[in-house]
């Protein structure tokens, strides 16, 4: 009984928790930039679940955090409905959204979080990044970001297949949720599909959740390798904290933040380990027997392998 | 008083006369130069305890002939045996060994095949290992055989730069280890073979370090007695031959602190080439030191062409040693019965820069096509180089000792005036 | 007296190199393969298998990879920022390049490394090594070349629609580290065995993942019983060999000291003629070499090899050092009885 009113509670709230996500507007074509132009990116906000959610008009009041792959971090104050980045450098960038207001004496903060890789820059200022290379993986943060008093954080997903690259359905990717700097240890998350499968995953005592990407049973996306689909995780916290913001005072605060990702369908499916292996094997075992019969030939060395009449 | 009154064998006669060939060089060697070396007795006494009074060294040991330098001794040692060049520098010989071969014939091979028709030996081979090197050598195997002796002959190339070559010569080399190996029976193993590698190749490290003496200035030691020390390596134990050298690197090493000369001071350096000098035919040796002059270096297959080039074996186990001494046998060796060699050349040139040659003295066996053959080549080279050279034909024949004394001194001369006008 | 002012040099004149090389090795190994995971980042123009597939383990990654996924572009992307990343990502490998020339291959690598321990596996079972006939060797020679004109090639060709012919399937876009055993071999060592497998979402991916897991195999066997089997096929060595004129690192032959004895020939795993047969050339760095150095320490003519940098001497073939390193110095009384 307690736990059936648990769950109908959580989902109420998940379903009041107005859950806020950047979303990348359509990507533009690779090298439509032209010589000195830098790369642009534009973003929307979007709140809702990823079936039913509508675009934000006015930002006005949210906060944008730029965190580029050495850890620097600007801050950008936002207004209109879109977001625009220019990115100077090659690599991986980390937007953060942070948007909070006061509502009946409720703080509520709303968080979402974006990665996208950049593939031009500005050389005037990067060709020192270029002359280095690439830096240590950049893709996951390894520290909370000081700026957020909540945070929900992505680490190095597990896979077991081949491509590094990218998510896939059967990865699992591990979170952990920060309060003011201090790892979360009895947490849940919500995962939601584009598709509209909808999980919570709880954390273990560690304060770890574990999400792995649930695997398509819908037949006619089976065995399409460039379909893509939308994943958002999202985490949200009430804690009993009193202060004033914007004028407003308020007696408890409520987070959310969110994950917005995309993923493709397994590699899995395509590829063969067994017969990978058993090639390598069979290969080695012809190789060397072949080496083996040839020394022995060798050393035999029968007159008919010099003098063949016919 | 009762005197028995003997009638002198062939044998005996034989004997003698070759005793009386050793003795006369011994002496001019112990006698006829300034400062000689103590350590150098070992050898002096040696070759007088072999040659004149044919006593035996290796009594009880099994003792491999070995026509040329490229049978491998490495192996031969491995297998517990001896190896015993049969390279003759004696007159006796030669007039034997006249009567059964072409009058024309190299001396040096005469006197082998001399040696083996008279059958009179201190050391007596077991077995001899024949190369085909050259025309003359190949031919002897065969006539020594007809003696009744056991003579097996190993292929050998007359090419070294072709795979071809290189495989054939390694597989010669392998026939004869297992020729050997049954002949001993005794198997040749990773051990017994790696631990002869290193003793042949300490012995050869000796021989560099007599040699890096006479890069001197002031050279400690005579030519000829280098020839003595290499030429004892033909047929000496070979612990023995390396504790003797270390005696003498010893007291080279403090002739060398103290400054000692064994020439005079404006004696020209000669680098001596051609046909080997073999005890004790060391006529043309004793004359150019006997002339004021000092052989400094030598390209000869009795000497620098035994020790210079070593064997490196790159994995110590038996299928890549056996291929490191078979290529080391041919890939480093500079003898003319190859049909190119600029190897040779470019040794001789090398030689000449880094022992300070003042002039080359080249002497062909007369009958020993391959040198005498070679001759033109190497000529036109020195002139190319700058370097004088001279070029002799001699035999073992005391009787040209006189016309050749003048040739050599005129060179000599020529050298030093050479020097006198440089300075 | 004179002795005590050059020990330090007669000392690195004898030194073992087999076993310093062994060691460097081991390090080289562990910073390349297993240098991520202590932070070590030497960027992704190196030239050397540090592979990108040992992602979180490479110490810095491989620039022949990296270039295969450049070219992957539309040419009109080449005068923008992609064209001077490209330039300066090329700049930037023949500058690494330079400092060790060839001793990338026979230092560095760790494919290199790994085909070394199988040698050495070899040489303890006393398993007999093959060698090519000299005649294949030199027909060999050019397909590393092709390899690399491949692999410059094909990225470009899916991206762009050369000379009118239709584009390439996307599958060959890493044309070489689909088939290069490192790709494999490498990621293993650090226990993911991923890269095993073949692909069977297209005709393309199925033919290279099976050349590739062939090519493992092969690899394998072949540089158990030859020494640096791979190395014969290297394109990177071909790549490299374009830059090797200016390197600091040199190997240089003083022909006229060489008696053409042959036993830096003998001492090569690439099996090089002209280490031996050449006097002429100063410069002994060919296509081939991987500058192990084997061949000065299997030299034993004073000052005929040496290894040079920037003009100073490092490492120089000696009588003494040969002898040290043939264990020939000195008479050891354990000889067969």
């Amino acid at each position: 009984m307690k736990k059936i009113v648990l769950v109908l509670v959580t989902l109420l709230v998940s379903l009041w928790a107005d859950t806020l996500w950047l979303d990348e507007t359509k990507k533009k074509k690779c090298c439509e930039a032209k010589l000195g132009v830098l790369p642009l990116k534009e973003l929307s906000v979007k709140s809702g679940t990823l079936q039913e959610n509508e675009k934000l008009k006015d930002l006005n009041g949210s906060v944008l955090y730029i965190r580029d792959m050495d850890g620097k971090i600007e801050e950008h104050n936002l207004s209109g409905s879109k977001i625009t980045v220019t990115p100077q450098y090659k690599g991986n960038y980390h937007l953060f959204l942070k948007h909070q207001e006061v509502v009946d004496g409720v703080l509520n903060v709303q968080l979402s979080t974006y990665r996208f890789y950049n593939k031009e820059g500005n050389l005037s200022c990067s060709w020192t990044k270029e002359v280095r290379g690439k830096t240590s993986d950049s893709r996951y943060l390894s520290e909370p970001l000081p700026q957020l008093p909540f945070q929900l954080m992505m680490e190095k997903t597990i896979h077991n297949h081949h491509v590094n690259c990218c998510l896939y359905v059967g990865d699992i990717i591990p979170l952990k949720v920060y309060y003011k700097g201090e790892l979360l240890k009895d947490v849940s998350v919500d995962v939601e599909l584009e598709s509209g499968w909808k999980n919570i995953i709880k954390s273990n005592n560690e304060g770890m959740m574990m999400v792995e990407i649930p695997k398509s049973t819908y037949e006619q996306e089976k065995g399409d390798k460039k379909r893509s689909e939308k994943l958002l995780v999202s985490a949200t916290y009430d804690v009993n904290e009193s202060g004033v913001y914007d004028g407003k005072s308020y007696t408890s605060a409520h987070y959310v933040m969110s994950i917005p990702l995309s993923f493709g369908d397994t590699p899995l499916e395509y590829e063969s380990k067994t017969l990978a292996f058993a090639t390598v094997i069979g290969v080695m075992l012809v190789f060397s027997l072949g080496l083996y019969y040839n020394r022995r030939r060798k050393r035999k060395t029968p007159k008919e392998i010099y003098f063949d009449e016919e | 008083m009762h005197t028995e009154h003997t009638i002198e064998t062939s044998a005996e006669r034989q004997n003698r006369h070759k005793a009386m060939e050793a003795i006369a060089v011994l002496n001019s060697l112990k006698e006829d130069f300034k400062s000689p070396i103590r350590s150098m007795g070992y050898f002096y006494d040696l070759f007088e305890k072999v040659y004149c009074h044919h006593q035996p060294l290796h009594e009880g040991k099994a003792k491999i002939g070995t026509m040329c330098i490229q049978i491998p001794s490495e192996i031969i040692y491995a297998l517990d045996a001896v190896p015993i060049r049969l390279c003759n520098g004696f007159y006796t010989d030669d007039e034997i060994g006249g009567d059964l071969l072409p009058q024309k014939s190299c001396p040096l091979v005469k006197a082998t095949v001399g040696w083996f028709a008279s059958d009179n030996f201190s050391d007596k081979p077991d077995i001899t290992f024949s190369p085909t090197t050259c025309d003359q050598k190949t031919k002897a195997g065969a006539i020594i055989e007809s003696f009744g002796h056991t003579v097996i002959d190993v292929g050998f190339p007359r090419t070294k730069e072709s795979e071809e070559s290189c495989h054939y010569w390694r597989e010669s080399v392998k026939s004869f280890a297992v020729k050997l190996s049954k002949f001993q029976g005794k198997k040749l193993t990773r051990s017994n073979l790696e631990s002869a590698i290193k003793k042949v190749g300490y012995a050869q490290s000796l021989y560099h370090k007599l040699t890096e003496f006479r890069k001197n200035k002031a050279v400690p030691i005579l030519g000829v007695d280098m020839f003595l020390v290499t030429n004892a390596f033909f047929f000496d134990k070979i612990d023995e031959w390396i504790s003797a050298v270390e005696k003498l690197v010893s007291e080279l090493e403090q002739r060398a602190n103290d400054g000692v000369n064994v020439a005079g001071k404006a004696s020209p350096r000669i680098v001596y080439t051609g046909s080997p000098p073999i005890f004790p035919n060391y006529k043309i040796p004793l004359i150019i030191e006997q002339s004021d002059a000092i052989i400094v270096a030598d390209e000869t297959c009795s000497s620098n062409r035994m020790f210079n080039d070593m064997v490196a074996v790159d994995e110590w186990n038996l299928y890549d040693m056996i291929d490191s001494v078979s290529d080391k046998y041919l890939k480093a060796c500079t003898c003319p019965i190859f049909t190119q060699n600029d190897d040779r050349i470019r040794r001789i040139i090398q030689l000449v820069r880094s022992y300070n040659g003042d002039g080359v003295i080249y002497q062909a066996f007369a009958g020993c096509q391959v040198y005498e053959m070679e001759q033109r080549s190497v000529l036109a080279a020195m002139e190319r180089e700058g370097i004088p050279i001279l070029y002799i034909e001699s035999d073992y024949s005391p009787s040209q000792h006189g016309q050749l004394t003048t040739r050599v001194e005129a060179f000599i001369e020529s050298l030093k005036n050479r020097k006198r006008m440089k300075k | 007296m004179t002795k005590n002012k050059f020990s330090l040099r007669r000392a690195v004149n004898n030194m073992n190199l087999v076993r310093f090389r062994f060691w460097f090795q081991i390090v080289a190994f562990a910073l390349i393969v297993y240098g991520g995971y202590i932070g070590l980042d030497l960027g992704d123009k190196l030239p050397t298998f540090a592979c990108v597939f040992n992602s979180e383990g490479t110490g810095g990654k491989c620039y022949v990879g990296e270039l295969q996924h450049d070219l992957k572009h539309p040419l009109e992307g080449f005068v923008g920022f992609a064209g001077y990343a490209f330039l300066i990502s090329l700049g930037m490998f023949a500058v690494w390049f330079w400092v060790l020339n060839k001793g990338w291959c026979g230092f560095v690598c760790p494919l290199g490394t790994m085909q070394d321990w199988l040698t050495m596996a070899r040489e303890k079972t006393k398993i007999r090594y093959s060698e090519y006939s000299w005649a294949n060797r030199g027909k060999i020679k050019s397909i590393k070349y092709i390899l690399l004109i491949l692999l410059l090639l094909l990225p470009v060709m899916i991206a762009n629609s050369v000379f009118g012919l239709p584009k390439l399937p996307n599958g060959l876009s890493m044309p070489f580290c689909d088939i290069c055993p490192g790709r494999m071999m490498i990621p293993a060592f650090t226990g993911d065995f991923n890269q095993f497998y073949i692909d069977f979402s297209s005709k393309t991916d199925i033919v290279m993942t099976t050349i590739g897991m062939i090519m493992t195999g092969l690899f394998l066997v072949g540089s158990f019983i030859k020494k640096r089997f791979f190395c014969y096929f290297c394109p990177m060595a071909a790549l490299q060999y374009v830059f090797s004129k200016p390197a600091l690192l040199k190997l240089y032959k003083d022909g006229s000291k060489c008696t053409k004895c042959g036993d830096c020939y003998r001492a090569c795993d690439m099996d090089i003629l002209e280490i031996a047969d050449d006097v002429t050339s100063k410069n002994l760095v060919t296509e081939d070499c991987t500058l192990c150095l084997k061949c000065v320490a299997a030299c034993p003519e004073d000052g005929c090899l040496e290894a040079n940098f920037m003009g100073a001497t490092i490492f120089e073939s000696t009588k003494e050092g040969f002898l040290v390193r043939m264990a020939m110095d000195q008479n050891k009384e354990n000889h067969a009885h």
